[in-house]
């Protein structure tokens, strides 16, 4: 009766291909890194030995089995014959990254039938302690089996009382901060989120919060990259935060080339012929010392797919603790089905990144671009999607000649607009200017 | 109960048989623990990374080994391994240069003292 009940109840080879995928397959890694948890496997050693490998990963060290044997001599764990076997019998037997999905079912379906277990052994005996009411216990037991059923161990119902008292500590949080702004700061605005390198912009955002996904749009040649490295700057080298920037179509020297003009503020093109005098050459050095000591993660990656942007951020999220995600641009990821419409593949691979901002708890910038008359192909589906829609589009003289507004200010020569902002105003022009010999953009200046 | 295939081949199995021997002989005592670690490195660098010139390095080292003359420079390049972390990629490549000198230093010395031997035979 027992055998029976713990096959039932457990499946140790299940928690065996798992593991030996984990030591295996960096791919398999991130997904249970990310999907399972410890208490998810029965056998205690199972449970040791995932928490090691969760361990080597967030350090970036690749879990083999010497290293786990390493870890455990540090650790005084592992010190009899049996368990060493048993791990030895883990590396030795692996499964191939792309079964990992069915076998993480397996240990996770297995933990969740032990809970019913437990829950129907816990309310047998509440039932023979005959002290509750029935229909107390019946809404209990409901509550509890609904956690069971419904619901992934990260997700929770709000309860009404629970939802009004976060909503109390955010307005008063927000209150204080108002009141500490109009006493201290003289009106400027604290960030709720990142910085995103204007100062009108962040006024208007309050920052790019974890779970956002920004949407920016431009023409092709008129700044896409620029206002990437740009965002770039604002969060990991003035901010000092950790952030993942995946390109699709630049180099990795041409990357690091425009890091240079834009840390020095040294043309572009000076850069890139080597027509340096020795002061530019001593900023550029100067610039790179910046670089090097900042949170920027670049990622360039021709042959981009939704899972592979997926899997790359779980991993740099786990092991960088990266606070933002920029892609830099969606029309040259790789088409997942081939049938599909260019919209709904690009809908589709927003939707994806919508759901990972959410997931990781980190902001998500795509860039897309405009078509020439400055519309998207796909916009209103994209901004249903996203938190905030901005276009980054030239402003021309006759503009300026025409526009009273833009005559105010003294250099501007492109605009943001900013088509959405779930969080604030939409509808508004910020107006910016981008010195494209420099690839350096800021708010332009008031006359 | 569902039975796994044995997909790996057998220098996975030495691997791990090899990988478990210095484990033991660290918790016998037979190894320092900074010995053990080193060993433990020095195994994943050739069979899961498949380093062949570290292979080759130590290989060379291996082969002359034991001559009382040279005690001293093979004691020098076994605690420079010991403390190395071989995981580092630059580490590695420093003291992958500085063992192949200590090597070269030792082929000479043995090498001479050859040349010292076959003139007395003479």
């Amino acid at each position: 009766m027992q055998k029976v009940q713990e096959e039932i109840l457990v499946d140790l080879e299940s928690e065996r291909r798992v593991l030996s995928g984990m030591l295996n397959s960096e791919e398999a890694r991130i997904e249970a890194y990310d999907s399972i948890k410890e208490e998810d496997f029965y056998h205690p050693l199972h449970r040791t030995v995932f928490s090691l490998i969760c361990q080597l990963y967030k350090r970036d060290v690749k879990p083999t089995f010497a290293e786990l044997l390493k870890e455990s001599q540090n650790l005084n764990l592992f010190r009899n014959q049996q368990d060493i076997s048993e791990l030895a019998y883990i590396a030795e037997h692996f499964i191939e990254g792309e079964n990992i999905t069915y076998w993480l079912g397996r240990v996770k379906d297995r933990s969740r039938l032990r809970k019913f277990e437990s829950f129907l052994r816990r309310y047998h005996q509440k039932i023979r302690e005959n002290q509750q009411s029935v229909p107390e216990l019946l809404m209990e037991a409901e509550e509890e089996l609904t956690n069971l059923t419904a619901l992934e161990n990260d997700e929770q119902v709000d309860t009404p009382a629970g939802l009004a008292s976060l909503g109390y500590e955010e307005v008063e949080r927000r209150y204080l901060r108002f009141k500490e702004i109009n006493e201290l700061n003289k009106g400027i605005l604290p960030l709720d989120g990142l910085p995103t390198g204007f100062d009108s912009l962040n006024n208007v955002t309050l920052g790019y919060k974890p779970g956002d996904l920004i949407i920016l749009g431009a023409q092709t040649g008129h700044g896409k990259t620029a206002f990437a490295l740009h965002t770039a700057k604002a969060v990991t080298i003035e901010h000092k935060e950790n952030l993942l920037y995946l390109n699709t179509e630049m180099s990795r020297v041409q990357i690091a080339l425009r890091w240079g003009s834009i840390l020095s503020q040294v043309e572009h093109e000076k850069l890139r012929s080597g027509d340096l005098t020795s002061g530019e050459f001593s900023k550029v050095l100067q610039g790179y010392s910046h670089l090097s000591s900042s949170g920027f993660y670049s990622y360039p990656c021709p042959n981009l797919t939704p899972d592979k942007i997926i899997s790359i951020a779980r991993k740099f999220r786990a092991q960088y603790n990266i606070k933002m995600l920029i892609l830099d641009y969606v029309g040259r990821m790789e088409k997942m089905t081939a049938n599909y419409a260019e919209w709904q593949i690009l809908e589709q691979i927003v939707k994806t990144q919508k759901m990972l901002a959410q997931n990781l708890g980190i902001a998500v910038m795509c860039l897309v671009q405009l078509n020439e008359d400055g519309t998207l192909q796909g916009a209103r589906r994209m901004k249903n999607e996203c938190d905030l829609m901005l276009k980054m589009v030239p402003v021309t003289n006759e503009e300026i000649e025409q526009n009273e507004k833009l005559r105010k200010f003294r250099d501007v020569n492109y605009r943001l607009i900013v088509d959405k902002n779930r969080d604030g105003k939409s509808g508004i022009d910020i107006m910016i200017h981008f010195d494209k010999t420099r690839q350096i953009l800021r708010d332009a200046k008031l006359v | 109960m569902t039975m796994i295939i044995n997909l790996k081949n057998q220098a996975g199995k030495w691997y791990t048989e090899l990988a478990r021997m210095i484990d033991a002989m660290q918790i016998k005592g037979r190894l320092k623990p900074e010995e053990a670690h080193c060993l433990l490195d020095i195994i994943d660098l050739v069979v899961v990374q498949k380093d062949l010139e570290f292979l080759r390095l130590l290989e060379e080292f291996t082969q002359r080994e034991g001559n009382p003359e040279t005690h001293e420079i093979e004691e020098i390049v076994k605690a420079t391994l010991i403390s190395t972390n071989l995981k580092q990629s630059e580490s590695k490549e420093q003291v992958t240069e500085v063992i192949g000198e200590l090597i070269r230093e030792r082929t000479r010395i043995l090498d001479n003292q050859q040349e010292d031997n076959d003139g007395y035979l003479v």
